[in-house]
C-alpha cells in the first residue's frame, strides 16, 4: 500500500503510507474532520515531486481529466516574437508573458494550448472576452471549446471562463484541466480571484498582460500563484503595431452654472474635514485612510459623500454629453469609440445620440450583436463604461474620446491601444475634462506613464 | 438576501448583530411605493426619494423586488429593434440635431414593419427600470420586516468564516440540513451534547488550511435550514473589513423570522414503504426515529422497532455502499440491516451482525425473527 492522492474540491487529500519526509512538508496539514491530511491543490506538483523523491508508491487520483488530448486543426502561425515567448514560457512551463495591446497574446496562448496538448482552463476578465477567445480558440480547436459564464455553462477539453465564474467554479473544474491561461492576469492577486490558481492542481499556467505592475503591489504574488515573466516586450520593440501617428485633443467643458455652485459647495466640505483632520492625498491608499475613517465617523462619511458627488458632477456634467455632438459631426464615417466612467453618462449619450451602448445594464445578447456589428463595420460609434476598457480587439477605430476616467496609466494605455492598432491613418484621441476641477489633474497624471 | 452594501449592524467590542429592524413603518412605506409604482423605475425613485436611512430602505427595496411580478422582455426581439435604431441613426449622421430622432425612429419603424410608437416603445425596454410591475408583493409590512431581519443575518454571513448551530434532535430537519450542506459543497462536524441536542460545525474544504470567507454567501444559505427547527442558537466568526467579530444569535433573542414548513418527507424507496406497510401491522414502528452521530457524521436510519434500528441498504452507487458500511460498523447499537443481494459486498455479511439479504423486495418472514425480540404494539 502506498500513498494516495485525491481531489476534494480545491485540495488534495492524503491517504494511506506518508512517509515523514512528506509530513514535516509546512504546506500540508492534518484535518481533523475527515482524518486526513490535506493541502491547498496548488501544491500539488510539489507534493507528487516531493513523494516520488521519498520512493513511496504513489497512487495519483487527483485527475479526472476533460479529455485525454487537444490537438489542433489548423497550424498556428507565429510572428518571431511570439516565438520568442512561447519558447521561452516552454522551458518550465510556467510564467507571465507580457506584451503590448494587439501584439497577438493570444495566440501565444492558442500555441501554448496546441503544443502542451492538454485540456485547459481559459480565465478572461470579461463576457465580452469570453466571445472573443471562444471565436479565436474555434478555429483552431473546432468543437472543442466550450464557454462557463452567467447562464451559459458548457464545459469542454478548452474552458473559457469569467475570473468570477470560475472563483466559485474552481472547486468542481479544477481538477478536470492541467493548464490555466489567465488573460489580463494582473487581475488575479486580489484576494479572491487569486484562489483561482491556488484552488487548482494543474502544473502548466501562463498568464498574459501589457502591464502586471499593481498599484497595490500585489503583482510579486504572481511569481507564485503563475510563475514569473518570462517574456516582456514592448510596443517600442515591435515594428508595425501601434501606428506611432496620433494625437490627444483635450477638449475643455464648462459645468453648468448650477452644477458649479453644487460642486464647489461639495469642495468646501470636503476640504474642510480634510484640514480639520490634518489629511492630505498623495496616492491611492491615503485615500483608503478616508474610506476606513468614514466607517466610524460621521463627519468622515460626509466627506466621502461629498468628494463623490463631485466626481459624478465632473464625469456626467451635460456639457461633456454635448461635446460628444461636435465630435461626431467633425468625423462623419469615422469609427468612434466614447468611454466614460459611470454608466449613467453612457447611457446619457447613448440615448441623446442614438448609439450603440455595451454596458452591463444591457442584455449579453444585445452586446453580442451590437459588438459583432461595431466589427463588421455596420456601425460606426460606441458607447461605453468599463467594460471595453481591456483585450477586446477592435478593429480599425479611428477616434476614441474619453469622457471621463481614473487618474490611472494602465486604463489610458488600455483605451488608446483601442485606436492605436495599425491602419493607414492618423488616429485621434479626445480627452473630454471638466475645467477648473480636479479632473484635470487627473488626465495630466495618467498621460504621464505613456509619452 | 441583500448585497453586503446593505447591511447595517451594530458592533459592540468584538461582538456584532445585525442591526435589526423592530418596527413596520419603514416596510410599510416600501410595499406602498411598490403597490403606487407602475414600473421598477418608479419603484426605485420614490425609494429613493423617502427620507431615512438609506441602507435600510434600500435592503427593503431589494427584497421587495424580489418579490414582485416584473414585465417579461424578449431580449432578442429588444435587441433586433435597437440595432435597427443604432443603424438608422449611423446612416443619418446620428441624432445630432434633436428633430433627427423623430426620423429615425421612422426609418427603424418602416424597416422592421412596426408603429414607431412601438419601435420607441421596445427601444426603452432594454433598461430594467422601464419593465413594468405586474403584482406587487402580496406581503404584509410585518412579514417584510420578519424577511428582512433573515436577509441581514445571511448577509452579515457573506463575510463569516465558520458557523456553528445548536439544534434538537428532529430528525426531518437534520435530514434537510445535511442535504442542503452537501448540494452547497460544504462541510460539516456533528457532535452530541448533553441532552440530547445536536451541535454542528460547518465550513469548507480550505477551511482546515487557512481562514477564509470563501464559503461566506453558502454557509449563509443554510440559515434557513437552521431556524426551522424549534430551538436554535447559531454562533459565527465574522471578518468585516479586516476585524474578526463573533455573531451569536438564538431562537429566543432573535426577532422572530420567517420559517420555512418541513415538507413530510415521502419514502426513499418504494421497497421502504412496503417494509413499513409490512411491519406496522405486527409491532409500532418508527420511521426516521432520530439522528445518531458517529464519528461526526449523522446517520439517521430507516425505522426503528423497540429500540432496534433497521436500515434498509437499496441500490445505489458502490462509494455510496461502502461509505453506508463505514457509518452502520461504528453505530454501537443495535441495528439490522436489510441489503440487496444483488448489490452486497462480501463484507457486508461476513463482517456485520444482523445481515440480512433480500431480492427484490425484504420479506417478513425473513425479518421477523430479528424483529420480535423488540415487537411491541
Amino acid at each position: 500500500m502506498g500513498l494516495t492522492l485525491t481531489w476534494d474540491r480545491g485540495t488534495v487529500l492524503l491517504d494511506g503510507e506518508i512517509p515523514p519526509e512528506i509530513r514535516q512538508l509546512t504546506f500540508l496539514k492534518l484535518d481533523p474532520r475527515v482524518g486526513r491530511y490535506r493541502a491547498l491543490a496548488i501544491y500539488y506538483p510539489r507534493l507528487l515531486a516531493a513523494a516520488r523523491a521519498s520512493g513511496v508508491a504513489v497512487e495519483d487520483r487527483v485527475w479526472a481529466p476533460q479529455c485525454r488530448e487537444v490537438r489542433p486543426a489548423a497550424e498556428v502561425k507565429l510572428r518571431s516574437y511570439q516565438e520568442e515567448a512561447l519558447a521561452a514560457w516552454l522551458k518550465t512551463k510556467r510564467g507571465v508573458v507580457v506584451m503590448p495591446t494587439g501584439a497577438g497574446k493570444t495566440h501565444v496562448a492558442i500555441a501554448a494550448v496546441a503544443k502542451l496538448g492538454e485540456p485547459a482552463l481559459v480565465v478572461v476578465p470579461t463576457v465580452e472576452l469570453v466571445e472573443q477567445w471562444r471565436t479565436k480558440l474555434s478555429q483552431y480547436f473546432p468543437g472543442r471549446v466550450g464557454v462557463w459564464y452567467g447562464e451559459e455553462k458548457r464545459e469542454s477539453c478548452i474552458t473559457v471562463i469569467t475570473y468570477d465564474s470560475a472563483y466559485t467554479a474552481i472547486e468542481q473544474l479544477g481538477n478536470r484541466f492541467k493548464m490555466l491561461v489567465f488573460d489580463e492576469v494582473h487581475h488575479l492577486p486580489s484576494p479572491s480571484y487569486r484562489q483561482i490558481a491556488e484552488l487548482s492542481p494543474a502544473p502548466y499556467r501562463l498568464g498574459l498582460t501589457a502591464t502586471p505592475e499593481r498599484a497595490d503591489g500585489l503583482h510579486t504574488d504572481l511569481d507564485w500563484l503563475v510563475g514569473p515573466v518570462v517574456y516582456r516586450i514592448s510596443a517600442a520593440e515591435i515594428k508595425g503595431i501601434w501606428t506611432a501617428d496620433y494625437d490627444v485633443e483635450v477638449v475643455k467643458v464648462d459645468l453648468t452654472p448650477e452644477e458649479k455652485a453644487q460642486y464647489k459647495e461639495l469642495e468646501k466640505k470636503y476640504l474642510a474635514y480634510l484640514r480639520s483632520r490634518g489629511l492630505r492625498f498623495r496616492s491611492p491608499t491615503d485615500f483608503q485612510k478616508l474610506v476606513m475613517l468614514s466607517g466610524r465617523d460621521p463627519r468622515a462619511r460626509e466627506a466621502l459623500e461629498a468628494w463623490h458627488g463631485m466626481r459624478r458632477l465632473i464625469f456626467e456634467t451635460k456639457a461633456k454629453v454635448e461635446a460628444v455632438g461636435e465630435i461626431l459631426r467633425r468625423h462623419p464615417g469615422s469609427k468612434i469609440l466614447i468611454f466614460t466612467e459611470y454608466t449613467s453618462l453612457a447611457r446619457a449619450v447613448s440615448e441623446r445620440y442614438l448609439l450603440p451602448l455595451v454596458t452591463h445594464d444591457i442584455s449579453p445578447y444585445e452586446r453580442e450583436q451590437v459588438m459583432a456589428a461595431f466589427r463588421r463595420g455596420e456601425l460606426k460609434a460606441l458607447v461605453t463604461g468599463k467594460v471595453l476598457d481591456e483585450g477586446v480587439d477592435i478593429p480599425d477605430v479611428d477616434v476614441v474620446v474619453i469622457l471621463g476616467g481614473t487618474s490611472s496609466v494602465r486604463q489610458f494605455i488600455q483605451r488608446m491601444g483601442r485606436a492605436l492598432r495599425l491602419k493607414p491613418h492618423k488616429a485621434k484621441i479626445y480627452e473630454v475634462v471638466t475645467a477648473a476641477t480636479r479632473e484635470v489633474g487627473a488626465a495630466r497624471r495618467r498621460k504621464k506613464g505613456v509619452a | 438576501m441583500i448585497p453586503l452594501d446593505y447591511l447595517r449592524v451594530v458592533k459592540r467590542g468584538k461582538e456584532i448583530r445585525p442591526a435589526y429592524l423592530r418596527e413596520a413603518a419603514a416596510a410599510e412605506a416600501v410595499l406602498k411605493a411598490a403597490q403606487a409604482a407602475k414600473t421598477l423605475g418608479e419603484f426605485r425613485k420614490a425609494v429613493e426619494a423617502m427620507a431615512g436611512d438609506k441602507k435600510l430602505l434600500g435592503g427593503l427595496a431589494r427584497l421587495v423586488e424580489q418579490l414582485m411580478e416584473i414585465e417579461q422582455v424578449d431580449n432578442r426581439l429588444v435587441a433586433r429593434v435597437r440595432l435597427e435604431v443604432f443603424k438608422a441613426s449611423a446612416a443619418a449622421g446620428y441624432a445630432v440635431a434633436e428633430e433627427d430622432r423623430e426620423k429615425i425612429f421612422q426609418t427603424a419603424a418602416a424597416r422592421l414593419r412596426i408603429g414607431s410608437e412601438e419601435v420607441k416603445k421596445l427601444f426603452q425596454k432594454a433598461y430594467e427600470e422601464n419593465r413594468a410591475i405586474l403584482k406587487p408583493p402580496s406581503i404584509t409590512p410585518e412579514e417584510l420586516v420578519q424577511r428582512y431581519n433573515l436577509a441581514l443575518i445571511q448577509t452579515l454571513l457573506f463575510k463569516s468564516l465558520y458557523v456553528k448551530a445548536t439544534i434538537p434532535n428532529a430528525p426531518a430537519v437534520v435530514k434537510n440540513l445535511v442535504r442542503a450542506v452537501k448540494g452547497l459543497r460544504l462541510m460539516y462536524i456533528a457532535e452530541e451534547k448533553t441532552g440530547g441536542d445536536l451541535e454542528f460545525h460547518f465550513d469548507g474544504p480550505v477551511s482546515a488550511l487557512r481562514q477564509t470567507e470563501r464559503y461566506g454567501t453558502r454557509l449563509a444559505k443554510l440559515i434557513p435550514y437552521i431556524i426551522a427547527a424549534d430551538r436554535w442558537t447559531i454562533e459565527a466568526a465574522v471578518k468585516l473589513n479586516e476585524r474578526l467579530y463573533t455573531f451569536k444569535e438564538s431562537h429566543d433573542k432573535a426577532p422572530q423570522l420567517p420559517r420555512r414548513p418541513i415538507e413530510a418527507e415521502e419514502f426513499d424507496s418504494s421497497v421502504e414503504q412496503e417494509f413499513y406497510r409490512q411491519v406496522s401491522r405486527l409491532c409500532a414502528v418508527e420511521r426516521e426515529p432520530e439522528v445518531v452521530v458517529v464519528n461526526g457524521r449523522v446517520y439517521i436510519p430507516d425505522f426503528k422497532i423497540g429500540d432496534l434500528y433497521v436500515e434498509i441498504v437499496g441500490f445505489w452507487t458502490p462509494d455510496y455502499l461502502r461509505r453506508k458500511y463505514e457509518k452502520l460498523t461504528k453505530v454501537g447499537k443495535p441495528l439490522l440491516i436489510l441489503v440487496n443481494e444483488e448489490l452486497a459486498m462480501a463484507t457486508w455479511k461476513e463482517l456485520l451482525p444482523n445481515v440480512v439479504l433480500f431480492k427484490g423486495r425484504p420479506r417478513l418472514e425473513d425479518v421477523f425473527k430479528y424483529i420480535k425480540p423488540h415487537c411491541r404494539r
